[in-house]
């Protein structure tokens, strides 16, 4: 015996399921949408009804996120592209002398390279301060050395002076 | 964030709200949004019972009818459980609030011409 649900056209049966309650159709057509804003089907149907709003508008926050990123990705390749070119411009030079060699293309990506940069910066300024102290701590010591043999009835200014 | 109704009857606390699914069981059984939004006081004791489907839902339909009996101001009850019901589709029809700065602000500006009086000396 033949099923003759399974004849029906595309969209028809949809439409049969469809509820003929009006709330019921409402939250089923909302369903799947809410879903693709990250809420589970037990959230959507069990949970607290205000959840919604705030799953709708974390999604919108996401989608300005990855806006953002897409963006940069695709500045950050664009350079890469442009930085790329720019080195093999010598060799496609017309008159180019012969020998002529593109420039060398990083070794590294931009990220790395200014991380890098940036922790030695960082080292550099603890090794300049550590210096910079011990030239302090030597300078107070010599001083203090000298005011106390001046006190001490040691060698008077003038022959610490002319020397 | 869900409006909730807490009550006790003989020795037991009950919370009261509604999820969506409660509703479409609500709607099954004959409950009807528009009849309910223009006159609030049919189908009460339905609308009642809807609200224990998500905590209590083995809760005996004599209790839950005992319970309705015995609420007072069955006007405001009524009312509360309207707004509940209205919440579950609002909160997935409305916008949620933007800060964005640039969002467009609109006011009206009165242009009608304004007659001078003329005051006699």
């Amino acid at each position: 015996m033949e099923d003759s649900r399974l004849d029906s056209k595309e969209g028809e049966q949809d439409e049969r399921v469809e509820s003929d309650f009006p709330l019921t159709r409402l939250f089923e057509k909302l369903c799947p949408i809410y879903m693709v804003y990250g809420m589970t089907y037990d959230e959507f149907w069990h949970g607290d009804v205000y959840r919604a709003l705030f799953y709708k508008k974390a999604y919108r926050e996401r989608m300005r996120i990855q806006g953002e990123l897409n963006d940069y990705n695709f500045w950050l390749q664009g350079m890469y592209f442009y930085e790329a070119v720019c080195d093999a411009s010598p060799i496609y030079h017309a008159f180019a002398k012969k020998g002529t060699k593109p420039l060398p293309y990083p070794d590294e990506p931009y990220g790395v390279k200014h991380k890098r940069e940036k922790e030695m910066t960082e080292q550099d300024i603890k090794n300049g301060r550590l210096i910079a102290q011990v030239q302090f701590d030597n300078w107070f010591r010599a001083t203090k050395n000298h005011f106390d043999n001046i006190g001490k009835g040691g060698k008077n200014e003038t022959e610490i002076d002319n020397k | 964030m869900n409006t909730k109704i807490e009550l006790e009857y003989e020795g037991q606390n009950y919370t009261l709200e509604y999820d969506r699914d409660g509703i479409r069981m609500l709607e099954s059984r004959g409950f009807k949004l528009e009849e309910f939004l223009q006159k609030p006081m049919t189908n009460t004791e339905l609308v009642f019972q809807g609200a224990f489907l998500k905590n209590h839902p083995n809760t005996k339909l004599t209790t839950i009818d005992e319970i309705f009996k015995e609420c007072p101001d069955k006007a405001g009850l009524m009312s509360t459980l309207n707004k509940m019901i209205t919440d579950s589709y609002n909160s997935l029809l409305s916008e949620p609030e933007d800060d964005d700065p640039k969002k467009v602000q609109w006011k009206t500006v009165d242009l009608t011409p304004k007659k001078e009086s003329k005051t006699k000396e």
